[in-house]
């Protein structure tokens, strides 16, 4: 109150002398007066202007002579550069001008003005700079055209000058005036300065959390397939777990991976192979929630910058969705200018990589087949036609029928992929529209996914407010390959002819024309290609829509407030068709229910809506960044599918024309909606650039919390040293840059059904009771369910030595995940047989180290070599699990087999592959011999021998590259490895040890065979038709080396581009997984191939 | 404003969000209903009460398993092959895993059906104000505590003590609250306290206001209509003879007292059903009679004081029975000999079975109790008997006093259309004679066993005990009882 009467009284009074002074300083005044004392100076003066002057003899005697020239200039500014080199002060006072001593002004200090322009080397303006007094409070941010007004209490002073991206600069002003202020763009700007972690940003300097950053050329030169591999090519801690099953299929989602897997199956999902989400980091795209499949799809183009925050001091700010890691992208904000062209073409070819691919040919495969009896029988009203078909086959080797299966379905798939962007406006309208086409057609026939992209990004700054709002549509179109799965051809018998000699496809494989094959074949193989003949389709089609706008109001210097909305909708329908003539309805009785249509369709909308206010305040040596932020969010997802069947006519392949739907079939569907609330405070503290320190705090609530835990908290406190900045260190030359960091915090993640916690009836809809509907308890609700909490543990280490030549990052983390969720057992009189529970605990602890070094900086000749490596170190440990899991394995566990399927004990990483030791293939008998619990001999296989033999995820894993740049000319290569890993060969166990006789096998199949008494062989005899089970002989230390990636870019010269009337002109090659080499022998790519990619583009900017 | 005062707007503004945030995290899923939403209306209650009985009629329950299926086996009602689960349980090979699984199968999926009926019984009184019709409330938590007793009441009959043989210790637990806290193995006597306090409350529960103490099972079937004076708001309160009524709660406190050997509230319960009366003075449970029979009424629905409805009969009756897989010999003579004692006239003995072809030529004597039929607009097909008044006529001859027994018995037997005989007067022998019945009457119906566990019958009174077999009525709790 009082100080509000203050500031009134204040402001009257002013209004008061404003008025009266009016007129008067208004007056234009002209002097020109050389060593002239003051009191000359003001007597001309009052004659000017008629006001009078006072002053103190006292003040005049500290005074002393000097020039004045002014020209048509107003009394302040008169004033101002009068009394600029004196120590004395004014004030206008009811027409009379005062004249003090500076040091005696008790209050209301006279300020004086400083104002300008601040531009980059280019001379365009740079708003949003900041300006500000060293030593002092005030400071100013320059406006849209980069201009600044400042008012400074004593001169000369010194101006800090600072903005994102650009190197900062000190000034020393000697006097009020106008100044032009121009500031160079920073090297690695995102590097060194800023670290965007999607909510606030913090200076990279005093930052104590673990992160990873990286730039837009370093994305181009580290791949051209998709973010998701480069990432993983540039920073090996983000890990696409390789699927040997999908191979380099499109359409399939990458498992990713940041420091190790941190979450288990529940009960009902043991079964669900397809473990993928688990641990799927989160994205956020310029800061909303956004998901895997955008970072797959996004337009590369339009990235500006991604951050990966790995430890708790990093991603606490995302509490219950920050325990998988954290992946930020910053796509580009539009540049101002004269309206910009730019165009990137790519021509992407994809060859299929069969080199893991060892089958027998015809004349092997057919010797095989009689050397194992499959054309003996001790009957002689069998034996003979089965030899007939033996002769038959003999004749169609002969007759030169080598039939190379492995080709039939693959190609080598060229794509391509368009970009053109547009951007330009003034400083205070920017626009860009962008748009992106992209065609990637898969190695196998037919399987091809396209996508587009269109992006238009405005931008409009009012005085200190920015409004943005970015609207991305997404459309995207998948189709599998109608030729099926890969290793249905790998199978195939080389000695079968797939066409007829009409260059037809046949249906049935190694048809005589007779039935002498009946002991061979109860029915005949059908040929795989056929289908494919058929039309038959698979599709995929999504579309989205995302727009998301933002408001930045920089309130002060120091203070911003950020407010964001993101509206996304999504829609999605699939559709399967297969007619009637399909193989898969051969055995379909009922003629008129054959062909199927499968339909879906999905629809999604998601908000995501937060408010944001930061600080930062610099008080001599003391630091202080503190930041609030909300957000509220909501998700709701719904989809229903059917299928259809009976199509007679395959031409007719709408859904429409089906018979009718499937026979006892209901229409499927699932629906989900959460909501989620989160506010986060976070504080950082900087002493002397020294010491500095991060506290974040979160409360994340959402629906699918427990009602009696809607709320989590969630935190992370950080500590961090520049050691560099110490005086010991100073001195040591050759250290530039030396941090140590380490940080402590609680994050969670929710990756959990949305109605899990609640009590809820669900209706039977295929049951009644007479004409009653019935609702029934559909599991006893946990109204404590929890979100499962990772505790993490981070020790750091960044720094740049011998002149920035070596640069270094280490990290040491330990990681627990607790209350992991899952199912509890109930005794069977609770009717229910169990709930779900935060129960079990996981552990990943580990190292990273990255390290680059420079070794030929040449800037004169414009020569760089770079060499950069990365290891990642990472043990996975179960500490606990539920009594419920462990007897929800004990039937995989039990079962016989030979693939060890994924078994979850305490004590042993996830990935642990537990089979029975063998002692190998005892010589004497041709049997194996395996070691039981007790230690001991024998030939029987038992699941209680089970024991962990091997662990399938790599001990160490990484990547090294080198860099080298000359000129306009940069070749970048990057290699990935690993050890210290096992791998079961499935290859050697099924097609190999047990191989099916029937159809192709491994070339290896006669090697090291156990044959006689005596022997020393790896395998069992070729005539033992006793499966082999699980057993260590099969799983093998794995060792590899793959190239990742190779890149060559050519940059034209200016001057040439220049002639073509372009700003910059580029091409460039791209190669990736050109190689891979490895200790294990197997399989790889088995129902998709992998495949190796080349890739030429062409950039230009006009 | 000065940066504290934006900070503390905004922090304001959070605070006001965020209290108002926790209703808006409730959210309401599309194809489930939260049960706190379900309970606040008198047709959820109907929905959850009718899912019970959807429960009820699966077929791990009382659909198969708890009525024609596994129970049947260990009275050895079925030809089996060897060396399978169904012969292992003719033979009380409790040790092994096929016949645990089974029996675990039924346990725990009667205990599924009670969880469901404590749930709205946690709810009941809480919201009595959402039961807007008389006698609405009364019925609902009638029903409830009485088909919770029903399932307990199976529970002890084939988990529990032969009742002449109780043995201190717990038995298995009385449950009467859904929770995830395991639940106490009571004592027999406070079992049979909880189960007998369960059907006295609901018998005064529902004595008033069960629409079948005043209207005829044609009315009650006919609802509305212009032929009948039953004219209810809903069909819910209508066909009672499908749900658990008044009549079916005396009957089953009949069958209680009787396995707790209260013979004289046994009888009152048994005598108050068989004279349960019309209004226009017609009995309410008429004994079914040979016409009943050859007309097809081969349930003989009129006998059904609570039959379970299920529509899917005909196509169990396919695939369980016509498909030979339940079937009592390849002849006639097993079944006619053994079991009726070939007297010719038996009307279960002349109707009851017959014999089918299958497609490779065998021939199987077969059941057509659950013969069920494919047109719906009748009703009477598709009840599996759940509570018949045949039983109580049984019920009633031995327990009624002294001499008062041979009565129901002689209207029994007459119906039955087999000779009428003098009932012993030794009650054990009343008894061996009258489990005979019990095992022709309730054949198919998963009363065998109990009938024989009861008195406690020797090998010898054990129709088809398989020669290997060692009879042994003590079925061991299911091991996933005992988890940690």
């Amino acid at each position: 109150m009082e100080l509000q009467t203050r500031v009134k009284a204040a402001a009257i009074l002013l209004l008061i002398v404003f008025l009266q002074t009016g007129t008067a300083v208004a007056q234009k005044i002209n002097l020109n007066l050389k060593h002239a004392s003051l009191k000359e100076i003001f007597g001309k003066l009052e004659a000017q202007t008629g006001l009078s002057f006072m002053w103190d003899e006292h003040v005049l005697k500290i005074s002393s002579p000097q020039d004045i020239q002014v020209s048509n200039a107003t009394l302040p500014e008169t004033m101002d550069i009068l009394l600029s080199n004196q120590p004395l002060t004014y004030r206008i006072v009811n027409k009379m001008v005062v004249i003090n001593e500076k040091t005696l002004t008790p209050v209301g200090t006279i300020f004086q003005e400083i104002s300008g322009y601040v531009r980059d080397e280019a001379g365009l303006a740079i708003p949003f700079a900041t300006v500000r007094v060293k030593g002092a409070n005030t400071g100013a941010v320059s406006a849209p055209d980069g201009r600044f007004r400042l008012d400074v209490r004593a001169f000369p002073a010194t101006l800090q000058v600072s903005c994102q991206g650009y190197t900062p600069r000190e000034i020393k002003v000697p006097g009020p005036g106008t100044l032009n202020i121009v500031l160079v763009k920073s090297q690695q700007q995102i590097n060194e300065v800023v670290v965007t972690t999607g909510i606030f940003n913090r200076k990279k300097e005093s930052f104590t959390g673990a992160v990873t950053t990286v730039t837009a050329e370093q994305l181009a030169a580290f791949g051209n397939r998709n973010l998701i591999t480069s990432l993983r090519n540039i920073d090996p801690s983000f890990n696409i777990v390789e699927s040997n099953t999908f191979g380099s299929n499109p359409n399939r989602l990458p498992e990713i991976q940041i420091r190790g897997n941190s979450s288990l199956p529940n009960v009902n999902e043991l079964q669900d192979e397809t473990r993928v989400g688990m641990n799927t980091p989160l994205v956020i795209l310029d800061g909303f929630e956004s998901s895997l499949q955008k970072l797959l799809d996004i337009n590369q183009n339009e990235v500006a910058s991604i951050t990966m925050l790995k430890d708790a001091s990093a991603t606490a700010i995302y509490g219950s969705r920050g325990a998988n890691g954290v992946i930020v992208i910053t796509t580009r904000a539009p540049q101002p200018g004269k309206l910009r062209l730019s165009y990137r073409g790519d021509v992407n070819v994809e060859m299929p990589d069969l080199t893991a691919y060892h089958v027998l040919n015809a004349r092997d495969k057919l010797e095989l087949e009689y050397k194992v009896g499959l054309y003996d029988n001790a009957r002689a009203e069998n034996d003979v036609p089965l030899k007939q078909y033996y002769n038959y086959l003999m004749s169609q080797v002969n007759r030169g029928v080598e039939t190379d299966w492995l080709s039939k379905p693959v190609r080598t798939g060229i794509g391509q992929r368009h970009n053109v962007r547009m951007e330009g406006g003034d400083n205070a309208f920017r626009y860009s529209i962008s748009a992106q086409v992209n065609d990637i057609q898969g190695v196998m026939k037919g399987s091809s996914r396209r996508t587009f992209n269109g992006t238009i990004n405005l931008s409009y700054y009012y005085r200190n407010i920015r409004f943005t709002n970015n609207l991305i549509i997404g459309l995207g179109e998948s189709a599998e390959s109608p030729y099926g799965s890969f290793s249905d051809y790998v199978k195939m018998n080389p000695y079968w002819a797939p066409y007829d000699e009409n260059g037809r496809v046949i249906k049935l494989l190694g048809n005589p024309g007779s039935s002498i094959y009946a002991n061979r074949w109860n029915t005949l193989p059908t040929n795989p290609l056929y289908d494919a003949t058929l039309n038959t389709f698979q599709k995929y089609k999504t579309t989205d829509i995302t727009n998301n706008l933002s408001v930045e109001w920089r309130i002060q210097p120091d203070l911003v407030f950020r407010a964001r909305l993101g509206l996304t909708k999504m829609n999605s329908d699939s559709d399967y068709f297969r007619p009637a003539d399909h193989t898969a309805f051969a055995s379909t009785e009922d003629i008129l229910r054959r062909g199927s249509y499968q339909y879906g369709v999905n629809k999604g909308f998601r908000y995501d809506a937060s408010a944001n206010l930061s600080y930062t305040r610099q008080l001599g040596a003391h630091a202080i960044f503190a930041g609030l932020d909300y957000n509220i969010r909501e998700a709701r997802t719904s989809g229903y599918s059917f299928v259809a069947e009976g199509f007679t006519n395959p031409k007719f392949d709408f859904i429409s024309m089906a018979l009718q739907y499937a026979q006892g079939g209901k229409p499927g569907g699932a629906e989900s909606l959460t909501r989620s609330v989160g506010v986060t405070g976070s504080v950082n503290y900087t002493y002397d650039e020294r010491y500095f320190m991060d506290l974040s705090l979160r409360s994340d609530g959402a629906s699918q919390f427990g009602k009696l835990n809607r709320f989590a908290p969630f935190w992370s406190a950080g500590l961090g040293w520049n050691l560099h900045k110490e005086a010991m260190f100073k001195h040591l030359s050759f250290i530039n840059r030396l941090k140590l960091r380490g940080s402590v915090g609680v994050t969670g993640s929710q990756n959990f059904n949305a109605y899990q916690a609640l009590s809820t009836y669900g209706y039977y809809t295929d049951d009644r009771y007479y004409s009653w509907t019935g609702a029934y308890l559909m599991g006893l609700g946990n109204q404590s369910l929890k979100w499962q909490q990772k505790m993490n543990y981070d020790a750091g280490l960044e720094a740049d030595l011998f002149n920035r030549r070596l640069s270094l990052v280490a990290d040491y983390y330990i990681e627990t995940t607790n209350g992991l969720i899952s199912s509890v057992d109930l005794p069977a009189s609770s009717g229910f047989p169990n709930y779900i529970e935060n129960i079990g605990k996981l552990e990943n602890r580990g190292f990273e180290v990255k390290a680059t070094a420079f070794i030929v900086r040449n800037q004169r000749k414009a020569f760089t070599w770079s060499v950069s490596g990365a290891l990642v170190h990472n043990q996975n440990k179960i500490l606990m699990i539920s009594e419920a899991l462990k007897t929800a394995q004990k039937s995989s566990e039990n079962a016989t087999g030979a693939v060890p399927g994924m078994l979850y004990k305490e004590g042993y990483s996830t990935n642990t592959i537990w089979v029975v030791p063998s002692l190998g293939i005892d010589p004497s008998t041709g049997k194996e011999l395996y070691l039981n619990r007790n230690g001991e001999p024998t030939y029987l296989w038992n699941s209680l021998d089970l024991r962990a033999s091997g662990i399938s995820e790599p001990s160490y894993f990484g990547n090294f590259s080198t860099l080298v740049r000359y000129k306009n000319f940069s070749m970048n290569l990057s290699f990935g490895y690993r050890f210290g890993g096992q791998l079961y060969n499935q290859t050697l166990i099924n097609k190999v040890e047990n191989a099916d006789y029937r159809y192709n096998v491994d070339s290896r199949v006669y090697d090291n065979r156990w044959q006689k008494p005596g022997d020393n062989a790896a395998f069992k005899g070729l005539l033992v038709t006793a499966a082999t089970n699980r057993t260590s002989r099969f799983v093998q230390d794995e060792k590899t080396l793959t190239m990742q990636n190779a890149n060559f870019q050519y940059d034209v010269n200016s001057s040439f581009a220049k002639k073509l009337k372009m700003q910059a002109l580029s091409f460039s090659a791209n190669m990736a997984d050109l190689f891979y080499l490895s200790t294990v022998r197997r399989e790889r790519g088995t129902t998709y191939p992998f495949s190796r990619q080349m890739s030429l583009t062409v950039n230009a900017l006009f | 404003m000065t940066p504290l005062k934006y900070i503390i707007t905004g922090l304001l503004g959070v605070a006001i969000c965020t209290t108002s945030c926790k209703k808006w995290l409730t959210v309401q899923p599309k194809t489930q209903m939260p049960s706190e939403v379900l309970f606040t209306t008198e047709s959820g209650f109907q929905d959850a009460l009718t899912g019970v009985y959807i429960q009820m009629k699966s077929t791990n329950a009382y659909g198969q398993d708890m009525t024609f299926g596994t129970i049947e086996r260990l009275t050895t009602s079925w030809d089996v092959t060897t060396n399978t689960t169904e012969q292992r349980l003719g033979l009380f090979n409790y040790t092994d895993d096929g016949v645990q699984r089974a029996l675990a199968s039924m346990y725990a999926q009667e205990y599924k059906i009670i969880a469901s009926i404590n749930a709205i019984l946690a709810e009941v009184d809480n919201h009595r104000d959402v039961f807007l019709s008389a006698g609405s409330y009364e019925m609902m938590k009638g029903e409830c505590l009485a088909l919770r007793a029903y399932c307990h009441l199976d529970l002890l009959r084939l988990f529990g003590p032969v009742p002449g043989n109780i043995a201190g210790g717990t038995v298995l637990p009385y449950v009467k609250k859904i929770s995830k806290e395991p639940n106490q193995h009571l004592p027999y006597d406070q079992y049979k306290t909880e189960l007998l306090n369960d059907l006295t409350t609901a018998a005064a529960l529902q004595k008033e206001v069960d629409p079948f103490t005043r209207y005829s099972q044609t009315d009650l079937s006919n609802p509305g209509s212009v032929s009948s004076p039953f004219k209810p708001e809903n069909t819910y309160s209508a066909f009672r003879f499908l749900r658990m009524n008044y009549y079916a709660v005396k009957a089953l406190q009949a069958r209680a007292y009787l396995w707790f050997q209260d013979n004289r509230s046994a009888y009152a319960c048994a005598k108050e059903v068989i004279d349960a009366k019309n209004p226009d003075g017609s009995t309410k449970f008429r004994l079914g009679v040979l016409s009943d029979m050859s007309g097809g009424n081969f349930n003989l629905s009129m006998e059904h004081v609570f039959g379970l409805y299920d529509f899917q009969l005909a196509k169990k009756f396919e695939d369980q029975f016509k498909s030979g897989v339940l079937k009592k010999g390849s002849g006639v003579t097993t079944v006619n000999n053994q079991l009726y004692g070939n007297t010719g006239t038996d009307i279960r003995e002349t109707n009851l079975w017959t014999l089918v072809t299958l497609a490779n030529g065998s021939k199987c004597n077969i059941l057509k109790k659950y013969t069920g039929a494919t047109e719906s607009s009748t009703i009477a097909p598709f009840q599996i008997p759940m509570l018949r008044v045949s039983e109580m006529y049984l019920v009633a001859a031995e327990t009624a006093p002294a001499g008062e027994g041979q009565q129901y018995w002689e209207a029994f037997r007459t119906a039955r259309n087999i000779t009428v005989s003098i009932l012993p007067a030794d009650p054990a022998q009343v008894q061996l004679e009258l489990v005979k019945e019990y095992r022709k009457e309730l054949f198919a119906e998963g009363q065998a066993f109990f009938a024989y566990k009861r008195i406690n019958a020797p090998k010898a009174s054990f129709l088809w005990a398989p020669a290997a077999a060692t009879i042994n009525y003590l079925v061991p709790l299911p091991l996933n009882e005992f988890v940690q």
